[in-house]
């Protein structure tokens, strides 16, 4: 037995030798000769290809032209030798386990002698000039439901085999382009066996390079039997589309001492979105309905359904992205109720020539708003304090059009045309309740009143602009042409009682008003804007442009008391203007730009003359008022790597005071605030410096973001603020100097590749100085602010996503008037969020966000945690539905805080937000390409 | 003694220029690259952001490169950047210094890929050439197609001359039995082509690979380094090392 084991493992080893040396031992030797010259064959190619095409081995001839592969494993292998000017010589070898194969002398004939055979063979591999092949799709076409396979075994000249393997004209097809575009990839079948032969035009068969240069854009060189299908444009069409619902729980908002409960209905969010597309035509309408805090689209939907504005600026090189808030937006104060519904449209034609866009929107937001306002007054010789209760009522509804064409005129122009229109309506009513209270906490006046306004605005305007390039690269003109109409109506009306209280509590006087205000204004605003770029040299630019904008307005504000009739018609001639007024406002702009690979920087300045013709209708005075403002700038932008940057900006400015400052029209909504005219006041210069410097290293995930911006003001506007015996605030602007301000921000990102842990610091305060007069007295204000936070993210795709972030913010505030009052105050803030992505399609999702809000002086502290929990599952094949439950702010413990500390006050806001409530939602995702990837969210 | 055996390769290499030469055989020269990367094809999905983008950035970019080769070595460098400087933090290893030792097949490559200059050095890459039976010209010189498939997905098409006997190229594309003068690879929307082919009687080629601050690593470290570095990144992220690759 032991014999035979031994035995065996012999010949186990015996078999196992011829495969080791079956490798590599074979040997393929020859050299080469020219018959005619017989000059040496040196540095011949030598290619030794293997039965998959592949080239196995290369050498090139030595001197004697000879050459020798060793070490070859068993295979057929096919030589090719070249030689330029000599014909290919090949030559199959199948070469056997360690064979030696000497070719011996191979001679190579030159082209010259060729025979004329090989010249044929040799063109048929050379082949490239081959005439587009084109076949028209629908006279080839019998059965409706065929694919694009069906479709080609009826084309003469193209065959397609059981495995889906086409041949055109003799040659594989290795590619089919749909539209110039490969289609998932290499896989002819994937194209062929996909496509709907009815979607398909025509069927073009070349292998000219040039023409697939064209398709694709690139010059790839290939010159392979190519298929291009190019489909109907009406095939380019399909939709999608979601809609959503959710359903809440009653909600129960309050603000502290209030005792009444808001905003008791269930919640609601309803959206439906719809996206229709044919060809480059795109149809989309939409509409959500909220009474919770979304009442807007999402980013992503936006741009699926609307698409984003952007725009571009050249003498940055920034793109950006404007998206604008009309008024009366939901601005996160109160318990709002939304309504918003359009439609869009989009269309290219002429091989993208003219572009045209065309949205219309309609928006109905409804806020009910309660707001406790407290503010600490720091003066002189004594501080006061107001308490402000606002029970506020909004309704507003924004009808919006725009649209915008793009015409390409040629290679060199465009122009695009833009006409906007705007129509709303609004109805406010506010209660309020105002009280002063002096630093023994005695009543010093108290203001109760009742505005209510409502009006309506329409705005129209349209612009024309036209770009034009030339052949001298860098020069262009822009002609831009506008107007701007709008027509505004308002009545408000205002009843208030002011009570004047003496030191001791009693009654020094009293004050009623009761008052309409009809008003009306309406403008006319056209203009033009020139402007002109010239290269100077390769780097430098001279950027000029002239802009003229004259606008005309009629502003009409009556103000009626009420008669003993009950009618408001007693106009108070003090509080009643007609004012018909002219703005004239030219600006040149000379900008010299200098633009290198590294660098893009600009100096250069503005200028603008304002002229003001002011016709008061009423006491027959005409007011003529002329302006010179000057904005100088500098900017440098310097690239230090493609990774990093430092950039430099310098903007001055000057500004004129307003009408308002100079010669004010009382705003009578609230008695107790008085602003006064200074006809006295010069303008004010502003200067602004920002330095910034980014570097970003994505190999080591570190990146740092610094910038440091500093500001100085001479002559601004600042007020003297006089508070009379009565607690009345009386306002007037003077000029002063000393105003400045500095802010900065340090980021600095990093991550622990390690534990896949990403940091991100950010430092970021500010130094703010302003002066301003409290009862004659100048008074320094001195604010700081801090604010540190830090946040961790960790996430492992498909599995979990976590955050944490915590941080913290310091303010102070002093007023050299009073040394003794310094306000100081933390904030402690966390935010904190897990997703967790379970099996079956389930998602877990959880926030939570911690405050505190230290106390200050008389202000007491407050903690809060508002936890929002929800769980998804997605469902169906392709995740079309989706199912939630969930609840926002578990705890109940929501409010809408915010504490301000600036120049000699401190004010502390409480709001009402919504707070808990649990909700159930579905959403639903329609796609018309059925089983595809889910293009939705 | 070491002059003359600098004086004795010279000779040799006179004799072999001469010998090569008579038989329009380029030995030592230098050959004018474009490399030319479509920038609009960069993006895979079309958004409001890319579509205004694109409206300002060229459709082409294209930097020109300098080979120099003797039968010995080849050296690779930028020689002229394109005037334009858009999309510049799309450039990965675009800007690269190779040096290839035939003799040794080694090669040391220096790229920039964003912050980190790397040194590579390792043996010169084998591919798998697939021989195909077509012809195109370049530069004046009738090649030969072959076609390579690297990371199980990019598909690279290279032209070659036996005219030029010598398994050089741009970049690292080396190993077929000629020079590459030509490269596509329609997956990253990128082409080199020989424009200008200079031989030389007497090559000039300086091989001294300058003393570099990096240290030297291999090619799978530098791969590794990237993933480490840009796992998080997604499709990009994986089409960045693929264009740091060649």
């Amino acid at each position: 037995m032991k014999h035979f084991l031994q035995y065996f493992k012999l010949l186990l080893l015996l078999c196992l030798i011829p495969s080791l040396l079956r490798a590599q031992n074979g040997i393929i030797k020859g050299s080469l000769a020219d018959t005619s010259t017989y000059k040496t064959m040196a540095y011949s190619a030598v290619a030794l290809i293997n039965k998959d095409s592949v080239i196995f081995r290369r050498q090139f001839t030595n001197q004697q032209g000879a050459f020798q592969f060793g070490k070859l494993p068993a295979d057929t292998y096919r030589i090719l030798i070249a030689r330029p000017t000599f014909a290919d010589y090949e030559e199959i070898i199948p070469l056997q386990e360690n064979e030696v194969k000497d070719l011996g002398t191979i001679s190579l004939i030159s082209k010259e002698n060729l025979l004329k055979e090989i010249i044929i063979k040799d063109r048929q591999a050379i082949k490239i000039k081959g005439d587009t092949v084109e076949f028209l799709v629908d006279s080839f076409l019998t059965n409706k439901s065929a694919n694009v396979e069906d479709l080609l075994k009826k084309l003469p000249g193209i065959q397609v085999d059981k495995d889906g393997k086409i041949t055109a004209q003799g040659q594989e097809v290795k590619r089919v382009l749909v539209d110039g575009e490969e289609f998932f990839g290499n896989d002819p079948t994937v194209a062929t066996r996909n496509i709907q032969a009815q979607n398909v035009e025509t069927v073009q068969v070349f292998d000219k390079k040039s023409e697939q240069t064209a398709f694709t854009g690139i010059d790839d060189g290939t010159k392979e039997k190519t298929i291009n299908l190019t489909l109907k444009e009406d095939a380019k069409k399909g939709y999608f589309g979601k809609l959503r619902g959710m359903y809440g729980s009653k909600n129960n908002s309050t603000i502290p001492n209030i005792n009444q409960s808001y905003g008791t209905e269930n919640r609601y969010e309803g959206e439906a979105m719809f996206n229709k597309f044919k060809g480059k035509q795109k149809i989309s309408v939409f509409s959500t309905l909220s009474n919770t805090t979304n009442t807007d689209m999402s980013w992503e939907d936006r741009e699926k359904y609307l698409g984003n504005n952007i725009e571009y600026d050249e003498a940055s090189g920034y793109m950006f992205s404007y998206f604008e808030r009309s008024e009366g937006d939901f601005d996160g104060n109160g318990l709002p109720q939304t309504r918003y519904i359009g439609g869009h449209y989009n269309d290219k034609l002429n091989n993208d020539k003219q572009n045209y866009q065309l949205t219309a929107t309609h928006r109905n937001t409804m806020v009910r708003g309660l707001e406790r306002d407290y503010t600490k007054w720091i003066l002189p010789d004594t501080t006061y304090f107001n308490q402000i209760l606002t029970d506020n009522k909004t309704n507003r509804t924004n009808n919006s059009l725009n649209g915008k064409s793009e015409f390409k005129l040629d290679s060199f122009s465009t122009l695009v045309v833009r006409v906007n229109l705007m129509q709303s309506y609004y109805d406010n009513i506010s209660e309020v309740i105002s009280e002063n209270f002096n630093e023994d906490s005695l009543l010093v006046n108290k203001n109760s009143r009742t505005n209510s306004s409502n009006g309506e605005t329409l705005r129209f305007d349209y612009s024309l602009v036209l770009n034009k390039k030339f052949r001298t690269a860098g020069r262009t003109v822009s002609l831009k042409f506008d107007q701007r109409i709008n027509d505004n109506k308002r009545t408000g009306n205002l009843f208030s009682n002011t009570t004047f209280f003496n030191g001791d509590s009693s009654i020094n006087s009293e004050q009623n008003l009761d008052q309409q205000t009809p008003a009306s204004e309406k403008g006319n605003g056209i203009g033009a804007t020139l402007s002109y770029t010239e290269p100077l040299s390769k780097k430098y630019f001279l950027v000029s442009s002239y802009d003229y904008h004259r606008t005309l307005n009629k502003s009409i504000i009556n103000t009626f008391n009420k008669d003993l009739m009950g009618a408001y018609t007693k106009r108070v001639d003090s509080l009643s203007n007609e004012l018909n007024y002219s703005i004239g406002i030219q600006k040149f702009e000379l900008l010299l730009r200098y633009v290198t690979k590294k660098t893009n920087a600009s100096i250069g300045a503005k200028v603008s003359h304002t002229l003001l013709n002011q016709d008061n209708v009423l006491n027959d005075t005409l007011i003529t008022q002329k302006f010179l403002n000057f904005f100088p700038s500098a900017k440098i932008n310097y690239k230090i790597s493609s990774t990093s940057s430092f950039s430099f900006n310098y903007s001055g400015s000057t500004r004129q005071p307003t009408l308002q400052q100079i010669n004010p029209i009382q705003n009578l909504s609230n008695p107790l605030v008085v602003f006064v005219g200074n006809p006295e006041l010069i303008q004010s210069f502003r200067n602004d410096v920002s330095l910034s410097y980014n570097n970003y290293k994505p190999i080591s995930g570190r990146s740092i973001w610094l910038s440091l911006s500093l500001s100085n003001t001479f002559n601004d506007f600042t007020n003297y603020d006089v508070v009379d015996e009565l607690g009345r605030r009386v306002f007037k602007s003077v000029n002063v100097n000393g105003n400045q301000s500095m802010n900065f921000n340090v980021y600095y990102y990093l991550e622990i590749k390690s534990i896949d842990l990403s940091i991100g610091n950010n430092l970021r305060g500010g130094a703010y100085k302003n002066v301003n007069f409290i009862n004659t007295l100048s008074n320094v204000n001195n604010n700081i602010n801090l604010n540190y936070s830090i946040n961790f993210s960790n996430d492992k795709e498909d599995v979990y996503e976590i955050y944490f972030s915590p941080g913290i913010s310091y303010n102070r505030s002093t007023t050299s008037l009073r040394p003794d009052q310094i306000t100081n105050f933390y904030t402690y803030t966390t935010s904190t969020g897990i997703s967790i992505y379970l099996p079956k399609k389930f998602e877990w999702f959880a926030e939570h966000d911690w405050n505190k809000r230290a106390q200050s002086g008389l202000f007491t502290g407050n903690t809060n945690h508002i936890i929002n929990l929800s769980l998804n599952r997605k469902l169906l094949k392709a995740d079309q539905l989706e199912a939630s439950v969930g609840v926002n702010d578990l705890l109940n413990q929501n409010i809408g805080f915010e504490r301000t500390a600036n120049s000699n006050y401190i004010n502390e806001q409480n709001f009402l937000v919504l707070k808990r409530y649990y909700w159930v939602a579905l959403t639903w995702h329609i796609n018309s390409n059925r089983g595809g990837t889910n293009e939705e969210e | 003694m070491k002059k003359n055996r600098t004086l004795l390769i010279c000779l040799l290499f006179l004799i072999n220029v001469k010998t090569g030469w008579g038989q329009n055989l380029i030995l030592s020269g230098k050959i004018t690259f474009e490399k030319k990367e479509n920038l609009h094809k960069q993006f895979t999905e079309m958004d409001s952001w890319t579509e205004q983008f694109l409206k300002t950035t060229p459709k082409y970019r294209t930097d020109q490169f300098e080979l120099s080769f003797d039968t010995r070595n080849t050296f690779y460098k930028l020689t002229l950047e394109d005037e334009s400087n858009a999309m510049s933090w799309g450039r990965i290893a675009a800007a690269n210094n190779v040096w290839v030792n035939l003799k040794d097949t080694q090669y040391v490559a220096q790229k920039q890929v964003y912050e980190k200059t790397y040194k590579l050095e390792d043996s010169i890459p084998e591919y798998q050439w697939k021989y195909l039976s077509e012809f195109r010209e370049i530069a004046g010189f009738n090649c030969r197609k072959a076609a390579t498939i690297l990371f199980d997905s990019i598909y690279i098409i290279a032209f070659y001359t036996e005219a030029i006997p010598i398994s050089g190229g741009p970049e690292s594309f080396t190993g077929l039995p000629g020079m590459v003068l030509g490269v596509v690879i329609p997956r990253l929307h990128v082409t080199w082509f020989a424009t200008k082919v200079e031989p030389q009687l007497v090559p000039s080629i300086v091989f001294e690979i300058p003393k570099m601050k990096q240290k030297p690593i291999k090619l799978q470290t530098f791969n590794e380094e990237l993933y480490k570095g840009l796992k998080d990144w997604g499709d990009y992220g994986q089409k960045v090392i693929w264009k740091a690759n060649f």
